[in-house]
């Protein structure tokens, strides 16, 4: 009897020496941080991406909370506050059109911090806007492609024609121009980010067109299964589409918010957060590319290898002057280049380019 | 066939006090919690914790009282119009659409004045230019209604579309802000064209809501228009035999409804988004249809239940931020409003048994 009391007494002086330590092994587990998004976490792209990034800080040891689907009107404000009364310290809000909401909660709680969709249009001194250079990725799918058309023709289904598309689109046909000037790139406009029938149909259009390769900036994968139906090479965009169609996806472009969400976390944590804008790329993982389809030739692996080296290291800038609009308008003179801001508004369509911006 | 009890759903002869339909409506609210918490036990969930984040999404500070209170401003109008229409029978599923004309109404206003326009000026144009633009977008149907008799439920409701496209059209077109990078937005409408903050971040939106309210209610009670609706509503026959200009009744009755969903969007534009965007609206317009319907069109009932509507919404946002499942957080909201329904249903209407057979009609 007087045993077990002892080894009560050792267990019950053993718990609380546990729980005395926990909040030193805890330490680096205070931080809380939450995530807004505009569309529901199965949508198996854009929202899906930031909700894997949002496992990945969690098992880094961040408190993590989301709310799906908040339209980009006042709801941004409630929600946000509502998550700094639950004492979170960091809001992801993960849509463009919530900068002018976040701002204002932003500026009335200047001890928190909030990360937002680039390019700024609402800045505030804890806000730091991110997005990545997709554009670099699809420059190197592009080459891809350029190296895998025999009929030199490819389609490019396009959501809308926002700067980020247009940019992807352009570096893509810059990618496969390099490779094989004679490449005409005939884009098409669903107009749309979700219309899995009209990216299928714009797939399937342009095959019958002629194009062997259909690349494509579309949140699902339907371009490519159409594509892949027809018998043509598909590069996929958002996430690894590989998956949907084994034997026809060449590769494709992979977002991952990892890195960048990581980064924060540690931002705030050491206190070097810094507001403004960032952009990862393929430097950091933010941008890469999806497994080479075994098809794809070796010395075109390599090509793409080294080009992906050469942009990190700076030493490639496909966006170096001259360059041509599909209008016939030198839009970079030589000797010039572009940076953010001026992909930020892109207009125009580079030569080689097969069809127009809808108004 | 074996003698199974049918029961049929008849209207209560007797109108029943105040005193009692509010009994109803809280016996209802009762309902709704208890159930509530029932699935929340059968799916796992704390129900505590449930129910600690509706309220504290919704009431549980200045700030979730403010949200709370700007949502209901545009169901609240809304669903005013809604009710107006009804008084004569008048099925108004154009709301959602008359919302949009309307805050493209207010921004054409606040987007083209002069940046440095009086508020004196700005604010009474932006928000009569969203007013006629409702109006006249609930004309075309109400035209259509009195002159060829198309049914209303079916060109309001299509009417919707359009409007919604035409906002889609503008802001991603001729009204681009070309600051936003060709996203979907026009640019912020004049400061002279927004609406003040009340107090906290309150907008004066809520004194127009009330004052629409208290009209309604004065045009029930004391004016011709008012009497004329609501008999040729009640008694379309007598109403004919009386004389009274049907075709003037539903242009009357459409196009109210028309202006007051166009006020609710001209409001959203000077007082919440502050400019003209796509996915502007979450459905205000088809919310509103319940509340007037769960209100029974009363104008006091209407404000008292936009507010839970609007506290019901934002409390949702707060069941994620507390942890419940979406799916679930969205099946509770349903769970509730449905109870709530159903108890005013059956302040109306009675369940009586009938012997089968009989129910052949």
């Amino acid at each position: 009897m007087k045993e077990t009391k002892h080894q009560l007494l050792r267990a019950v002086l053993l718990a609380g020496a546990a729980v005395l330590a926990f909040p030193l092994t805890a330490a680096a587990q205070d931080l809380k941080a939450a995530m807004i998004y505009v569309g529901p976490v199965g949508d198996a792209g854009w929202t899906y991406r930031h909700d894997v990034a949002r496992q990945c800080i969690e098992e880094q040891g961040v408190e993590t909370a989301y709310v799906e689907t908040v339209p980009e009107t006042p709801d941004v404000v409630n929600v946000q506050n509502d998550f700094l009364s639950q004492g979170y310290d960091m809001i992801f809000a993960t849509a463009f059109g919530y900068q002018p909401f976040t701002q204002q909660v932003a500026q009335a709680n200047p001890d928190k911090h909030f990360f937002g969709i680039t390019p700024t249009i609402a800045p505030a001194d804890n806000i730091l806007n991110f997005y990545g250079k997709l554009w670099d990725g699809r420059y190197l799918t592009g080459l891809v492609a350029g190296a895998m058309t025999e009929s030199n023709k490819i389609g490019f289904v396009a959501a809308q024609p926002i700067p980020t598309v247009i940019a992807g689109l352009n570096a893509f046909t810059l990618g496969a121009r390099a490779v094989n000037p004679d490449v005409t790139v005939e884009v098409v406009w669903t107009l749309s980010w979700y219309d899995p029938a009209a990216e299928k149909q714009a797939a399937t259009a342009l095959v019958e067109g002629g194009a062997d390769v259909i690349a494509q900036h579309q949140d699902t994968p339907s371009a490519v299964i159409g594509a892949s139906e027809k018998g043509a090479w598909a590069i996929g965009s958002e996430s690894d589409m590989t998956a949907f169609a084994p034997e026809r996806v060449l590769t494709g472009t992979v977002w991952d918010w990892c890195p960048f969400y990581s980064k924060a976390v540690e931002m705030v944590r050491d206190g070097s957060f810094a507001p403004g804008e960032f952009y990862g790329g393929l430097d950091d993982g933010t941008v890469s590319l999806a497994p080479l389809n075994s098809a794809v030739p070796a010395d075109v692996a390599t090509q793409v290898k080294d080009a992906q080296a050469a942009i990190i290291a700076g030493e490639l800038d496909y966006w170096a002057g001259p360059i041509v609009s599909n209008e016939g308008n030198e839009v970079v003179a030589a000797g010039a280049t572009l940076g953010i801001a001026d992909i930020n508004g892109m207009n125009w369509l580079v030569e080689g380019v097969s069809g127009s911006l809808p108004n | 066939m074996i003698g199974i009890p049918s029961f049929r759903l008849e209207p209560r002869l007797e109108a029943g006090r105040p005193s009692g339909q509010a009994l109803q409506v809280l016996s209802g609210a009762v309902l709704a919690f208890v159930l509530g918490a029932l699935f929340l036990i059968v799916t796992g969930e704390d129900v505590l914790v449930a129910y600690g984040a509706l309220l504290r999404g919704s009431f549980g500070s200045v700030n979730a009282l403010s949200g709370t209170l700007n949502k209901a401003v545009p169901i609240g109008l809304c669903a005013l119009g809604i009710a107006f229409a009804y008084r004569a029978r008048l099925w108004n599923i154009g709301a959602e659409g008359q919302l949009y004309m309307g805050a493209f109404g207010a921004a054409g206003v606040g987007l083209h004045l002069p940046a440095d326009t009086s508020a004196v000026i700005a604010l009474p144009l932006a928000l009569a230019a969203g007013m006629l633009a409702g109006a006249a977008w609930a004309l075309v149907a109400a035209l259509l209604k009195a002159y060829r008799g198309v049914n209303e439920i079916l060109t309001t409701l299509m009417l919707n579309y359009i409007a919604i496209l035409w906002v889609g059209y503008l802001v991603n077109g001729p009204w681009s802000d070309p600051l936003v990078f060709s996203f979907p937005y026009s640019a912020a409408v004049i400061p002279g064209a927004q609406i003040g903050k009340l107090f906290f971040g309150v907008h004066a939106g809520l004194v127009v809501l009330c004052l629409m309210a208290v009209l309604l209610i004065v045009i029930d009670r004391s004016s011709r228009i008012g009497y004329e609706l609501r008999l040729a509503g009640d008694a379309p026959r007598a109403a004919l035999y009386g004389g009274i200009n049907q075709r003037k009744l539903v242009l009357i009755g459409l196009g109210g409804a028309g202006l007051l969903a166009g006020l609710a969007g001209a409001i959203e534009i000077s007082g919440a988004t502050l400019r003209l965007q796509s996915g502007l609206s979450p459905g205000y317009g088809f919310m509103a249809i319940l509340v007037a319907w769960i209100a029974q069109g009363r104008p006091l009932a209407i404000l008292l239940a936009s507010v839970l509507y609007a506290a019901l919404l934002n409390g949702g946002f707060a069941l994620q931020v507390s942890g419940v499942p979406p799916a679930i957080g969205t099946i509770l909201q349903a769970v509730l409003l449905l109870s709530v329904f159903a108890a005013t249903t059956f302040g109306t209407y009675r369940l009586r048994r009938v012997p089968t057979g009989s129910l052949a009609t």
